[in-house]
């Protein structure tokens, strides 16, 4: 499994919302997989970073989906449970609660299974005012940032512009 | 989710013959061919062999998922089929498979969720050492329905 670590690109130093752009405040250097990442793995790797999602990118870092903790949970939660508001009446889930990663092979589940293809992408000139649009509109959880070849330079998340958008201060560059 | 329902007695094969890994899943594609789910089965066999090229689905125990999504395929369907002798599908535990389940579906999002349920189901059912020798004994596909519908 190929994998690279985050490194928080340091900020622009602009304040207010107003033309803020992408390219200051997402994180440069991704944690990413390859397609043949399984998901025990990319579970590990959430968590480890504590991060919500990856993206999958080629060996030339073209990108081909992302791999967020909802993919991950769907496999195992019965799609007909998407169906009902409130889950009240289901007291008893042991059944389904049986079948978790436990008893069930991990390496069925690559990344190629489960990821997200042609996710919502920016670029880094993109304004974060669309960005954040496109977070809450689509409900996402981040969102990949690519180049003119659809290679991956980044990724902004909900907490990336919220900080924008309220002018927090920026985080230090890890 | 009751696991017949995306299968059907004609794509199920008890007697399947112990070709190579390629031949097992070509027949397999071939059967599920007839089904309105897959439009063009020659490009549903190339991504089914494209992504047993990554990572075997013969996750050991005698047992292959080999799957994909695929813009061939329209609705969530597999195929059953028990070799009559071992096939090797460069499985983790290196044992020889005789139960192969072939999964497609199509590759927009939310049948992707019913296909990953199904995998996850199927490949609960067969974790269980019981299931496997049950399906290795059945001696008719009404036995293979009873036991697919045993998992909720």
């Amino acid at each position: 499994m190929r994998v690279t670590l985050p490194r928080r690109r340091p900020r622009g130093g602009t304040s207010g919302s107003t033309g803020l752009k992408v390219r200051e405040y997402m994180t440069s250097d991704v944690v990413t997989v390859g397609r043949t990442a399984n998901v025990a793995q990319i579970a590990s790797l959430l968590r480890e970073h504590r991060i919500t999602g990856v993206p999958v990118v080629d060996d030339e870092r073209r990108l081909l989906g992302i791999v967020t903790h909802e993919e991950l949970i769907n496999i195992f939660v019965p799609h007909y449970l998407s169906m009902f508001d409130d889950l009240a009446f289901l007291d008893d889930l042991s059944g389904i609660e049986a079948q978790t990663m436990a008893e069930i092979e991990p390496s069925l589940f690559l990344a190629e299974d489960v990821m997200v293809e042609g996710p919502v992408t920016v670029r880094p000139e993109t304004s974060i005012l669309k960005v954040a649009a496109l977070l809450t509109n689509k409900k996402l959880v981040l969102i990949p940032v690519v180049d003119d070849g659809n290679r991956l330079v980044g990724v902004i998340n909900r907490s990336d512009v919220s900080c924008a958008l309220a002018g927090a201060t920026p985080k230090e560059p890890e | 989710m009751k696991l017949s329902s995306f299968t059907d007695k004609k794509y199920i094969d008890l007697r399947a013959p112990a070709a190579g890994k390629t031949d097992v899943i070509a027949s397999m594609v071939k059967l599920l061919g007839g089904s309105r789910q897959v439009r063009d089965a020659d490009a549903f066999l190339q991504d089914v062999l494209a992504r047993e090229e990554l990572v075997t689905t013969g996750v050991g125990y005698g047992v292959a998922f080999p799957h994909a999504k695929s813009d061939a395929v329209s609705g969530v369907v597999f195929a059953f089929a028990r070799t009559v002798e071992g096939v090797d599908f460069g499985a983790l535990d290196g044992s020889p498979v005789r139960l192969v389940f072939l999964i497609g579906a199509p590759k927009v999002q939310e049948p992707s969720r019913v296909y990953l349920n199904l995998m996850a189901r199927l490949s609960f059912l067969m974790k269980d050492e019981g299931n496997r020798a049950n399906l290795l004994s059945a001696e008719s596909t009404q036995e293979v329905f009873s036991l697919l519908d045993s998992v909720k």
